[in-house]
């Protein structure tokens, strides 16, 4: 009797796996054919086209920008509370003293070597450049693709190259969180004032002048640059903030 | 100017004082904030009951429906609302005093509650698809963050383990309203409803077994449960009162809600709803009977008494839902009770499990006698309001002439006293209670009056709505017929927007 034969068979083939693995390609193939077969023709009278129609009311050369600003603008504010609550989360597990051993232990095995040449002086060239795109970013996002979300990103992203070429760089969180403060509740009390002034009457109505004859400059638009504008701060914030939690914690 | 007392401050205003939490540390508030907030929400609430019987109040934003998002506040989003904003002040209350969780005091657990309020609000509020899924993952993510919030290995792996499960549910719900989308064009959920007997039954099929998979995740029904023991077990009591009364029933009146909407073929509906709330029923109470951990038993009886509602929900009939309404209250009241209880018992005794817990009855006598009053009540014996909750909903299939569902829940109820009893007996066994005595006089000095003032409270409540049902009995059979009135939701969406 050979070796390969005394170990069973149920033992050589990962049963569960393979059934596993057959079922998921069953219900992938299912739910394929219903998709395929199934879906009518893109319908043409959806919400987003309506939307499109009425984009000049909001005198927002971007239309995407009014939809997610303004007539979508409730999502976005759940969207940032949700990135809020995960970079909450992020601080709180990861930032959290660990015990002794473990600390040690880390710490001998990575010491980060230091930055080269090449990374300290391209980040130093580089980094108020992508600070002032971000911000540009941020500032014409009712008039060109980009906005809150995308600039925020990108100037978080100029202070995390700073951390890799300086190691002794860091963003200091109590700043950050009143930078996330600031913005968050002010995003809130925008809304609220367009509730409670009866020329708009709803929570994140547009109560500054937006004339359509402005279509496209700069100051135009009304409330929209400024909600955005809180957006690119906050998101900001919150990512470097998690950037920071994340080195500290490594 | 004007004041409006509009359903958007049950989001805004705990969004706001989450976002601007570094200034309430600053001023050292937070506590007073943590209750504050949810308390004056509670009585705005109360408030608003008058008004919305007259017709629900429907908030738009920015652009009217179809096209935009808003905000429907019927009676049965209003009792809901009510009970979430009742749930967390009496948390905060008991938070307060609680001096050895240190973990839940500070800026992040303030902030993770507010927003698992406002999450919760948000979806029993919220009249868009696309909207619904963004306080799902508002009030998944707050609540992820919570189960792991004590930092230890067993919160660890109770909040991963929740992350990767909700995060999945999120998934197959955000599908579904996709696939919606594609099919309709449409976001709102009237619209939706009106829409939806034109898509092809195939896909029609595809698209609530997908939404049935999400909610049915996220609202602990019976085949997508096995995730829930483990996570009410590693995270702190105080937090799990919170999931058990307020998440899951948010969760679980979307999924009743999406069933009545946009299901247009009641007769179907009635039968998935009905099966799988007697599933969750039986299956949670067999399996609560043989838990040795007070936590993991607790946990089972929640998902039974879950099952339970949506047995009487998914019946689709007036009579039902008013008494699955009343025992969703009914259920929050106990199982706030007991949670807590498993707290204060937790924070003097090490291990909440059985044999460590042998005659803790004679040492602790006011909480434990707590215990054995919230047991009583989900059991629902007589002066207790479970009783009364439980009777409404026979009467109401009994009225039906429909009676599976009755031997069901009598089953049901005779399980529950083989293991609530068992508890009962072991709390107040004679046997040298050792190891409870030892671990008590190691720990902490007794509680204040303080501490017990919420529990007392909703031992004062339980008694009145069991005695005095009367006294909410308009607003039940009010959130009934708002809840089961599809046409009256459409026509009054839809017939703003018509302005």
């Amino acid at each position: 009797m050979s070796q390969r034969q005394r170990v069973p068979l149920r033992k050589r083939v990962r049963v569960k796996t393979l059934l596993l693995t057959l079922l998921s390609a069953w219900l992938l193939a299912l739910f394929l054919t219903l998709l395929l077969g199934q879906a009518r023709d893109w319908p043409t009278a959806t919400v987003g086209d309506a939307l499109l129609t009425r984009n000049a009311e909001t005198a927002s050369a971007n239309a995407v920008t009014s939809v997610v600003v303004s007539y979508r603008g409730f999502d976005t504010l759940g969207e940032v509370t949700v990135l809020f609550l995960a970079a909450t989360g992020i601080g709180l597990l990861f930032s959290a003293p660990r015990p002794r051993s473990e600390l040690s232990a880390a710490e001998s095995e990575s010491t980060p070597a230091p930055p080269n040449e090449m990374m300290i002086t391209g980040v130093r060239l580089l980094f108020p450049v992508l600070v002032l795109f971000g911000v540009y970013i941020v500032l014409h996002g009712h008039l060109s693709p980009g906005g809150g979300f995308q600039g925020g990103v990108v100037i978080a992203t100029a202070f995390l190259l700073r951390m890799l070429a300086d190691p002794n760089f860091r963003l200091d969180h109590v700043r950050l969180g009143w930078l996330e403060a600031l913005s968050g509740s002010g995003f809130v009390l925008l809304g609220l004032i367009g509730l409670i002034l009866t020329t708009t009457a709803t929570f994140l109505g547009n109560f500054l002048p937006h004339p359509v004859a402005s279509l496209g400059q700069l100051v135009s638009a009304g409330v929209i640059p400024l909600i955005y504008a809180l957006v690119g701060v906050k998101v900001g914030a919150e990512v470097g903030a998690i950037f920071q939690d994340m080195r500290e914690a490594a | 100017m004007e004041f409006s007392a509009s359903p958007i401050w049950f989001i805004a205003l705990p969004m706001l004082a989450a976002f601007s939490s570094p200034l309430w540390v600053r001023w050292r508030v937070l506590d007073q904030l943590l209750l504050g907030i949810p308390l004056g929400l509670l009585l705005l609430a109360l408030g608003l009951f008058a008004t919305v019987q007259q017709a629900p109040l429907i908030e738009t934003i920015v652009i009217a429906p179809p096209l935009g998002i808003h905000l429907h506040l019927d009676s049965a989003a209003l009792l809901l609302v009510a009970l979430f904003c009742f749930a967390v002040t009496l948390v905060a209350a008991f938070l307060w005093h609680g001096a050895t969780e240190t973990h839940l005091r500070g800026r992040q657990p303030f902030v993770l509650i507010l927003l698992l309020l406002a999450g919760g609000n948000g979806l029993v509020l919220t009249g868009d698809l696309f909207n619904l899924y963004v306080f799902l993952e508002i009030a998944g993510i707050s609540a992820y963050v919570l189960t792991a919030v004590r930092d230890d290995r067993p919160a660890l792996a109770a909040g991963l383990k929740y992350l990767i499960i909700g995060s999945v549910a999120g998934v197959f719900f955000l599908l579904a309203v996709v696939l919606i989308y594609l099919q309709t064009g449409q976001l709102n959920m009237a619209a939706v409803a009106q829409a939806f007997a034109e898509i092809p039954p195939a896909m029609q099929g595809l698209i609530a077994v997908l939404a049935l998979i999400g909610l049915g995740i996220k609202s602990e029904l019976f085949p997508f449960n096995f995730w829930v023991p483990d996570v009410y077990r590693g995270s702190d009591p105080a937090i799990t009162a919170l999931f058990s009364g307020l998440l899951v029933k948010a969760f679980l009146f979307v999924l009743v809600h999406l069933a009545v909407l946009i299901w247009i073929d009641p007769e179907i509906a009635r039968i998935w709803l009905m099966t799988l709330g007697a599933l969750t029923l039986m299956v949670a109470e067999l399996a609560a009977l043989r838990q040795d951990e007070m936590r993991r038993m607790l946990a089972y009886s929640s998902l039974g008494q879950i099952g339970l509602i949506l047995l009487a929900f998914g019946f689709l009939h007036e009579s039902t839902a008013a008494g699955a309404f009343f025992h969703l209250i009914s259920h929050t009241l106990a199982k706030l009770l007991l949670f807590l209880v498993a707290a204060l018992l937790l924070r003097r005794v090490l291990s909440l499990h059985l044999d460590a817990l042998t005659g803790a009855g004679r040492v602790y006598p006011l909480t434990v006698g707590l215990f054995v009053v919230g047991a009583l009540c989900i059991l629902g014996l007589p002066p207790l309001s479970g009783f009364m909750s439980k009777l409404w909903i026979l009467q109401g299939f009994a009225a039906a002439q429909t009676f599976w569902p009755i031997a069901l829940i009598l089953v049901a109820a005779l399980i529950e006293a083989g293991y609530y009893f068992r508890w009962i007996r072991v709390l107040y066994a004679p046997a040298a209670a050792s190891a409870v005595t030892d671990s008590k006089t190691s720990k902490t000095a007794p509680e204040s009056w303080a501490t017990y003032a919420p529990l007392l409270l909703l031992v004062g409540l339980m008694l009145l709505l069991g005695i005095a049902p009367f006294v909410i009995e308009g607003a039940l059979v009010d959130a009934a017929r708002a809840l089961l009135d599809r046409d009256l939701l459409i026509q009054s969406v839809l017939g703003v927007a018509a302005q």
